[in-house]
């Protein structure tokens, strides 16, 4: 009764994305038909997803490569929520290609987009190591493809390489750790690895976790193993930028759920605190650079970063709740690390769609070229302004409810005497992490709405632009109805999301959490909503009662007729930010004027203004000299001759025997 | 002949024969003396085979002799006819240091499985020293030639001497990877061809030292 | 309760604004001037109701809009915050993260309708807005959190429950720190001096204003009001938090059913009396600031919010080695 309907709802939803590549194969005009099959597997997965979380989990065993290597599935409560959004995020995002010129480029994306959804979709049912990595490779690469696309320019080749170079980083720790992990078992499934990672000594403990945290922590985009993140995202066609966002970076998240809580198991507080430090510090960074930032993906890359950092942080808490053996502490955690996930892939999705649709109305992502289009494209302003009260964290809206939980779960740790004091300072102070990435993530989304939709338009193709098609709308509006319902129905979901970790725990034995979350206070946006609304009502009609007509005048500008340079630009609404957090931003202005020859009158200025993004100057580059540096002095073993090369093999071959007598 | 004796007596050959590859300098002859070890190793697996009654031996045996006796060195030697490249002008070894060579190979390898217990193919303890030879002589012809075909002689000997190590100790290797060596070993020849064939075109002459003058 | 509800609500909706012409009176006093009246606010609420409202030609609906869903925060907000009892009005609701989102999302409204009507000052005042109210951000937080740690909930009405309970021993050294902290975030929140003045209409020297200055009529009568509306929020937060004392609380022993007594009418009128005397303090504790302080430099803010936050931390780090 259970089995048949999720092994039914699984192969019904591949068999469409199977059908989908197919289909894309025939050429660009079945585009459309593709997309629209993708979009029918997205929302099986989404059925998965929900019988996942309300049934008993179920194995699925798909086959045995070579003897050994086996792939089996068992989709319980924990995979439901990352199912549910991978298949909503998969849904609307299929919608949205239907109707968007760069849905399908060409016969790679038409497979490499199922591939990608169904990669998704298995790697969150994987029961095995093989079929864990399997599904994790073939999800990089698919995503890697789609990033480059047809003909990608130099700016798109150098995103997909260091793409692609950090999370084969990722898949190199992965593969170390399982081997580790199943090494120990010998046998490479998750419930034989989770019995054995209890025997192993704790130094092999350890190394297993720091392997682990790397691995899914470069795919989260924590810093500062983020660098792909902002370069990759913006580069993708915009559907694929919100499956990336909104369900990739989330596999990170369902590693470390999956893996590190629920195969490695309680380990000592500093892997929490290594945990709550990476949070705090990606949610910090990940909105101040959002705030500088004047690419609007890039904007929304920066702030997936800084959500992701919020998500670590309920992580964190859930690592700590196991290691002092407080179930309550831990089902907190992991369940507001839950609901963020949820809705982050709701709103940073819908972001996107509708970003996307910026960027095909006028052609530019250039926040200081937009402009006014809250009056071209009126139906895209609201869908953005749902996406960004729900990102700013303001109640009664989704992004509030998450960022509320992970609150409460940070204050209840700082208050639970069990816990090392160090670590608890650690959680007070993330709580202040989060709110000071909290209050610069809503200046950054008000930046890009300001920018983009309100006053005059600032270049003549945000002028002359006009509203996207019906179905780029309809799959926006999509999330944004799911955006909303996650806001205002934050009681059930919350109630939802312990209620997997509870049940998550009992399936793998693990022990995850034991008992509801108790929370240190109440929120219920139901409550808060209605009444906010009835006071708008009250005020609306009190401030329209025998009021006289609204006049409309061009504005006061000292005299002069307003045009959009006296608009404050992206770039000018984020100096105040820049000037305060100078020592980490380290902007570098450069202005050169040019006077007309002669006179005293100038004839041109130019102004750039850049800030120093300080992981990548200060790591990034430093290592690839560093490597380029000794590929450098390694370049003299090469000399150009085979034989020689052979003679080195033959070398080493010796030296191995005559080591290897015994 | 019990196949002990066969065994043993192909040993020898083989070792002899490795000598003389080392030798000669005629590419035309090098290929006849490797196609002679290999259907050599061919006969002593057929003859174990049917000692022993195992037929996947038999088979590897027949193999042998049919890709590495005569299909490969068939082929090289129409590749050797129409490149016209045929003798090996200057090895980097000289004549008397190869010889010298060529006999502390064989003393090597006899000193490195002198004290080796023998207990499972009959003749294996004449056979594995001649297969240890057959390898370390493969590789002397691959460093110290220039002509790209006498490097691929080189390689058949190499792999010559694997099979042999495996069919000495284990009695042959797994039917798929024997396939496998065989594709392989297809492969490299092709793209040596190929190889020889751009080299004389675009450089004027398949000896790999001009090579050097691409390193990047 | 609805009594408590109705209560609050109405004196406070007809009360917020009188505290502002409380602080104007005494900053021309101060300056050796008459000043204005104390009920000059209410006159000029009235004279921007009955003008027609002029709108930029550049803005969007949004302009409408906007004042409407500032003055519904800032109304829920003090619907929402204990003030005269020690239970919120809106039993359950007092949650202080629900509260600081609430003041969250009327100042996003507000930047955005500075940027709606394109023009300079807006631009500028919202910039500004976003930047401090960033710094500011995790100095409330974490100010609060020390008493939400040490009571046990984030719910205002405990933690106001509690204070009451501890008398005097409540301002213990971490709360001591906290209220400092909040203080000055609290002027930051408000705009008063140091970090802005809300007296002024120069250029450089707005940011609340800034934001206000292409609103007019019946609108800018609504974002005045919730500016006076937010003074009273900030206050009562702080004054709920750190200095309950003689708000009206439930009985001390329970009903027969077990449900906690509602304060008694008596009681409901002392702690009326004691939220104006209190409210009436931070008023003229604000006037003085605005008279007695220049504006800071808009690049030594960071400075001063950071302190803030300094103080906030080091109130955590108190209240994890010394009783609270």
């Amino acid at each position: 009764m259970n089995g048949p309907g999720m092994d039914v709802s699984l192969t019904v939803a591949l068999g469409f994305l199977a059908l989908s590549a197919a289909v894309s194969l025939l050429g660009p005009r079945a585009g459309k038909t593709a997309l629209a099959l993708a979009a029918l597997g997205s929302v099986a997965l989404a059925v998965v997803g929900g019988l996942a979380a309300f049934k008993e989990p179920v194995a699925l065993h798909f086959g045995t490569i070579l003897g050994s290597l086996s792939v089996d599935l068992r989709y319980d409560a924990l995979a439901a929520p990352f199912l549910i959004a991978l298949g909503v995020v998969g849904t609307a995002a299929s919608i949205y290609a239907m109707g968007h010129h760069d849905g399908m480029r060409s016969r790679l994306d038409g497979v490499a987009y199922p591939a990608f959804l169904a990669s998704l979709g298995l790697l969150f049912g994987a029961d095995t190591a093989f079929a864990f990595l399997l599904a994790w490779e073939a999800m990089a690469l698919s995503s890697a493809a789609l990033v480059f696309g047809p003909r990608p320019g130099p700016t798109t080749v150098r995103a997909g390489y260091v793409y692609l170079a950090l999370t084969h980083l990722a898949a190199a720790c992965l593969v170390a750790a399982f081997a580790l992990l199943g090494g120990a078992a010998g046998h490479a499934d998750f419930a034989a690895m989770r019995e054995a990672a209890q025997a192993l000594d704790p130094a092999a403990r350890d190394v297993v976790f720091l392997l682990l945290l790397v691995g899914f922590a470069t795919k989260a985009g924590i810093v500062p193993l983020h660098i792909w993140l902002p370069r990759a995202h913006p580069e993708a066609p915009s559907h694929v930028s919100a499956l990336m966002s909104g369900v990739m970076v989330k596999a990170g998240i369902f590693g470390v759920l999956r893996v590190v809580i629920g195969i490695l198991g309680p380990g000592p507080a500093w892997w929490a605190l290594a945990v709550i430090v990476l949070g705090a510090g990606s949610a910090v960074l990940g909105a101040l650079y959002a705030l500088v930032e004047r690419d609007l993906k890039r904007l929304l890359a920066f702030s997936t970063i800084e959500n992701v950092g919020i998500i670590f942080l309920g992580l964190g808490v859930g690592l700590l709740g196991a290691t002092v053996n407080a179930p309550a502490l831990t089902t907190l955690g992991l369940a507001a690390a839950l609901v963020h996930t949820l809705n982050h892939a709701a709103f940073k999705g819908l972001l996107f769609l509708a970003a996307g649709s910026i960027q095909s109305a006028t052609g530019t992502r250039d926040l200081d070229k937009l402009g006014g289009l809250v009056r071209a494209m009126p139906g895209t302003a609201l869908l953005f302004g749902v996406g960004a009260v729900a990102l700013a964290g303001v109640p009664p809206f989704s992004g509030f409810a998450g960022e509320w939980l992970i609150f409460q779960s940070l204050l209840t740790a700082g208050a639970a005497t069990a816990v090392d004091p160090v670590i608890r300072i650690a959680c007070l102070l993330a709580v202040g992490a989060l709110a000071l990435s909290v209050g610069l993530a809503l200046g950054a989304i008000v930046k890009a709405s300001g920018s983009a939709f309100l006053a005059l338009p600032r270049s003549p193709r945000a002028g002359a632009a006009l509203e996207v098609g019906r179905l780029e709308r309809a799959a926006a509006a999509l999330l944004a109805f799911v955006t909303l319902g996650a806001g205002l129905f934050a009681g059930p979901i919350r109630a939802l999301a312990g209620a997997i970790v509870e049940a998550s725990s009992r399936s793998t034995g693990a022990t995850l959490g034991g008992s509801a979350p108790v929370l240190l206070g109440s929120y219920e946006p139901i409550v808060v909503a209605s009444l906010l609304a009835l006071i708008v009502v009250a005020a609306w009609a009190i401030g329209r009662w025998r009021a006289a007509p609204v006049r409309r005048a061009p504005t006061w500008a000292c005299g002069i007729a307003p045009t959009a340079a006296h608009e404050y630009t992206a770039t000018s609404f984020d100096k105040p930010a820049r000037l305060f957090f100078e020592p980490i931003l380290r902007p570098v202005r450069a202005r050169r004027v040019e006077f007309e020859p002669g006179t005293p009158f100038p004839h041109r200025v130019t102004y750039r203004s850049n800030v120093d993004h300080l992981v990548e100057s200060r790591l990034y580059v430093p290592l690839h000299r560093a490597s380029i540096a000794f590929a450098q002095v390694a370049r003299r073993l090469q000399q150009g001759t085979l034989q020689l090369y052979v003679a080195y093999t033959v070398v080493a071959l010796v030296i191995l025997l005559v080591a290897a007598r015994p | 002949m019990t196949a002990a004796g066969i065994v043993g007596a192909v040993a020898g050959l083989i070792i002899v024969l490795g000598i003389a590859l080392v030798l000669t300098r005629s590419i035309g002859r090098s290929i006849l003396l490797v196609a002679t070890q290999s259907i050599l190793a061919g006969v002593a697996a057929i003859a174990v085979g049917s000692a022993l009654g195992q037929w996947q031996i038999v088979v590897g045996g027949v193999l042998a002799i049919g890709f590495k006796g005569l299909a490969a060195p068939v082929f090289l030697r129409s590749m050797l006819r129409s490149t016209a490249v045929a003798v090996e002008r200057r090895p980097y070894l000289g004549p008397r240091l190869s010889l010298l060579a060529a006999i502390a190979i064989v003393f090597v390898a006899a000193t490195a499985t002198a004290d080796i217990g023998f207990t499972g193919t009959p003749g294996a303890e004449r056979a594995l020293p001649a297969a240890i030879a057959e390898v370390l002589t493969g590789l002397l012809l691959v460093m110290t030639r220039r002509k790209v075909m006498s490097l691929l002689v080189g390689l058949l000997v190499f792999e010559n001497g694997i099979a042999l190590t495996a069919f000495a100790l284990t009695y042959g290797m797994p039917f798929v990877v024997e396939l496998g060596i065989a594709f392989d070993l297809l492969v490299a020849v092709a793209v040596g061809w190929v190889y020889t064939r751009r080299m004389v075109a675009v450089l004027g002459t398949a000896s790999t030292d001009s090579l050097r003058n691409l390193r990047g | 309760m609805i009594a408590l509800l109705l209560l609050q609500g109405s004196l406070v909706l007809a009360g917020a604004p009188l505290f502002a012409g409380v602080a104007r009176r005494l900053k021309s006093r101060l300056q050796y001037r008459h000043g204005p009246s104390v009920w000059q606010p209410y006159r000029d609420l009235w004279k921007w109701w009955s003008k027609q409202a002029v709108e930029s030609d550049a803005s969007s609906p949004l302009t409408a809009a906007a004042p409407v869903l500032v003055l519904a925060t800032m109304v829920a907000a003090v619907l929402m915050v204990p003030l005269v009892a020690v239970d919120s009005p809106l039993s359950g609701a007092a949650d202080l993260l629900v509260i600081v989102g609430l003041l969250a999302l009327a100042r996003m409204v507000l930047v955005l309708l500075a940027f709606d009507a394109g023009s300079a000052f807006g631009g500028m005042g919202g910039s500004r807005e976003v930047a401090i109210s960033a710094l500011v951000e995790p100095g409330l937080v974490l100010a609060l959190s020390v008493a939400a740690a040490a009571a046990g909930s984030t719910d205002l009405s405990v933690i106001s429950a509690r204070g009451q309970a501890l008398g005097p021993a409540l301002l213990s050294a971490p709360m001591l720190l906290a209220a400092a902290a909040f203080a000055i975030v609290a002027v930051a929140e408000t705009g008063h001096a140091p970090i802005d003045n809300p007296d002024t209409h120069l250029e450089l020297t707005m940011i609340h204003e800034g934001m206000l200055l292409e609103a007019s009529g019946r609108r800018l009568a609504m974002l005045t009001y919730a500016g006076h509306l937010k003074f009273v929020v900030v206050v009562s937060i702080f004054m709920a938090v750190f200095l309950p004392f003689g708000a009206a609380a439930p009985a001390a022993v329970p009903g027969l059913d077990g449900a906690a007594i509602d304060p008694t009418p008596l009681a409901l009128l002392i702690g009326v009396a004691v939220a104006a005397v209190k409210l009436t303090v931070a008023t003229l504790a604000f006037g003085l600031l605005d008279a007695g302080l220049a504006k800071m430099r808009i690049l030594v803010l960071p400075s001063l919010l950071g302190l803030a936050t300094l103080l906030a931390v080091t109130a955590v780090a108190a209240s994890l080695w010394l009783p609270s």
